[in-house]
């Protein structure tokens, strides 16, 4: 797919030159030589550092500013009632810690992440390597896998719902007819339930992208080395543990990263199907911070809550970047 | 697939990773999964209003109508599409606007900024949108920005910026830069060089982008419902809540809205995949 993508615009650069020096020609003429090369290349690079200036100070604005701000919210005491904020230091850390909801909203935040990205990991690559298999409907197959993640994350949480109801919903319906089921359960109501229920809907929302990435990188192994292990006398398992998962290594670490950092930050589903109950056996980071600052209107635990988030993400990202700089992304 | 070139060694062993009956067996749990949600979301909206509720449900409507995508189509919906479309499309062409401007020097690879400022574009797209939620509230309700469509789209930029500068330099660095030197060798500026010539070689990426900022604004649930509290204002996803009550849910409206909310995007999808697609893998899929 990469590839794909290269040779297309290789081919459409190769086809235009002649038109590009026509077209530069009826302009200037050679209007360029006549300025000395070094007042030239500093205007550029003025330009270029220019160009630069709106969309960073809008990433200052909109990214850099509330992070800032976060950090000094967290160390000030500022709710509804009291909207004077007064510096209170690491308190707002110290209630956290000894709030039980805090410690739950650790506890889910961790099920929740390792739940959705191991299944998504195990779920994307075993569709990307059923759908590089060919078979009669692969192409339809390939194009519908893709629909849960194109869905609105509002609509997923909607239809999970739906699903998941106990009595309107096919979930109970299918089982019933299945096996002895005691009563209807109430997946998204119960407390033992209710987050393994949304991790399964998560999982549904967010896997086709690592289909998506598999597939590519399934193709890309290089068939000479899948060549030389068969003549080698490997079987097909010992193939797949030896050299197709190696070539894939890297892709694996990318796209992990990245639904890691995804789903660790999902806010939608959560909020639409439980708003993090019952009680708080769904909370988690994103919902919780929105609860604090918007229901109970207490800033102050909301950026506190915040800035834990963040850590935890920061090593996330640091694992990415460094991930990113061994394949050469960001050269 | 990999068998037509398998050596003796391989052929005669059963130890396939998965059989012929295999695969279709597993095609179809995998059809079953993405599916079966989406199927009865449709089944849904086409039930009459007491069809809905009766336990256990049919698994096909004996009375199947339209009413509900007639119910859920009316003025107010329109109105929520219609500031869903404003919104989307003004966040899309400002964001495009600016990533493009971008990507004028991050493409190119002299600038001795350009290390840093990719890291911080990657590192601001990776911060939790919940938490940059709440300052950029309060900010906004000092300077008076809630519910206004102006106020929604610049913050839309905290999420759609970041992406798309990134895949916009992705897309046009893979446009040889030699180019924009013959094209500045003849004459013209290196900015109107960048304009004219690889600007329109990057058409298709740059569509792509426009496409997933398109996506990406139109799936916001989070800022509309923080930063829109006028019911007239609201955008399709919020306003499609708005049929989940605190009681009663409208089932049968409430799947037909969510049809009629996917359509738009499905199709726009389907137009745009292929490069989409390959613009989110080429970071990915490397090495």
């Amino acid at each position: 797919m990469l590839l794909r993508q290269h040779d297309q615009s290789m081919a459409s650069a190769a086809r235009r030159p002649g038109a590009v020096v026509r077209r530069a020609n009826k302009g200037e003429g050679s209007h360029a030589s006549r300025h000395p090369r070094g007042r030239h290349a500093r205007k550029e690079s003025l330009l270029r550092a220019a160009c630069l200036v709106p969309p960073l100070a809008l990433l200052a604005m909109l990214v850099g500013y509330p992070l800032v701000e976060t950090l000094r919210t967290s160390v000030m005491r500022s709710t509804f009632i009291q909207p004077e904020t007064v510096y209170v230091g690491l308190d707002n850390f110290s209630a956290l810690l000894s709030a039980d909801e805090f410690w739950a909203v650790v506890r889910n935040s961790v099920i929740w992440t390792a739940v959705v990205v191991s299944l998504q990991f195990v779920l994307g690559l075993a569709a990307a390597i059923l759908l590089s298999k060919r078979f009669r409907g692969r192409t339809a197959l390939r194009a519908v896998v893709i629909v849960p993640w194109v869905m609105p994350g509002i609509i997923a949480g909607v239809l999970w719902k739906l699903v998941y109801d106990p009595y309107l919903g096919p979930l109970n319906n299918l089982l019933g007819g299945i096996g002895p089921m005691g009563g209807n359960p109430a997946w998204l109501g119960a407390t033992g339930t209710a987050l393994f229920a949304v991790c399964v809907a998560a999982v549904w929302k967010g896997f086709p992208l690592s289909t998506v990435m598999y597939m590519a990188a399934y193709q890309n192994v290089p068939q000479d080395m899948r060549d030389a292990a068969r003549i080698d006398g490997a079987g097909r398992w010992r193939e797949f543990w030896h050299v197709t998962l190696p070539s894939m290594a890297s892709t694996m670490r990318t796209t992990v990263l990245l639904t890691m950092v995804w789903t660790f930050n999902y806010f939608d589903l959560v909020y639409v199907m439980t708003k993090g109950g019952p009680g708080v056996s769904t909370e988690i980071f994103p919902t919780v911070v929105y609860r604090q600052a918007f229901s109970e209107v207490n800033y102050g635990v909301a950026a506190a809550y915040g800035v834990v988030s963040v850590l935890v993400l920061s090593v996330f990202t640091a694992l990415y970047l460094r991930q990113l700089n061994r394949v050469g992304g960001l050269r | 697939m990999t068998s037509a070139t398998a050596t003796p060694a391989g052929r005669g062993r059963s130890n396939r990773l998965m059989s012929g009956a295999g695969v279709y067996a597993a095609a179809a749990l995998l059809a079953a999964f993405v599916l079966g949600p989406v199927l009865w979301m449709v089944v849904t909206a086409l039930k009459p209003r007491d069809e809905v509720f009766t336990s256990p449900p049919h698994w096909i409507p004996h009375h199947p109508t339209f009413e509900n995508f007639g119910a859920a189509l009316d003025p107010t919906f329109l109105r929520f599409m219609g500031n869903s479309l404003l919104v989307c499309t003004g966040a899309t062409l400002l964001c495009v606007a600016l990533a493009l401007l971008a990507s004028y020097t991050l493409s190119r690879p002299s600038g001795r900024m350009r290390h840093s400022v990719l890291v911080v574009v990657l590192v601001s797209q990776l911060l939790p949108q919940a938490v940059l939620l709440v300052p950029l509230y309060r900010s906004a309700e000092e300077l008076g920005l809630l519910n206004s469509y102006a106020g929604l789209v610049v913050v839309y930029l905290t999420f759609t910026l970041p992406v798309a500068m990134w895949l916009l330099h992705g897309f046009i660095a893979a446009i040889p830069a030699e180019l924009e030197e013959a094209a500045q060798a003849d004459g013209l500026s290196s900015f109107r060089a960048f304009l004219t010539v690889i600007v329109p070689l990057a058409r298709p990426g740059i569509a792509a982008t426009a496409a997933f900022v398109f996506f990406t604004a139109w799936q916001d649930f989070m800022f509309a419902l923080v930063f829109l509290t006028d019911e007239a204002k609201r955008t399709l996803p919020l306003g499609v809540l708005g049929y989940m009550g605190q009681y009663t849910v409208q089932w049968g409206q409430l799947m037909a809205a969510s049809t009629l909310l996917l359509l738009p995007i499905m199709a726009l999808f389907v137009a745009v995949q292929r490069h989409f697609v390959a613009g989110l893998t080429v970071g990915a899929v490397k090495g």
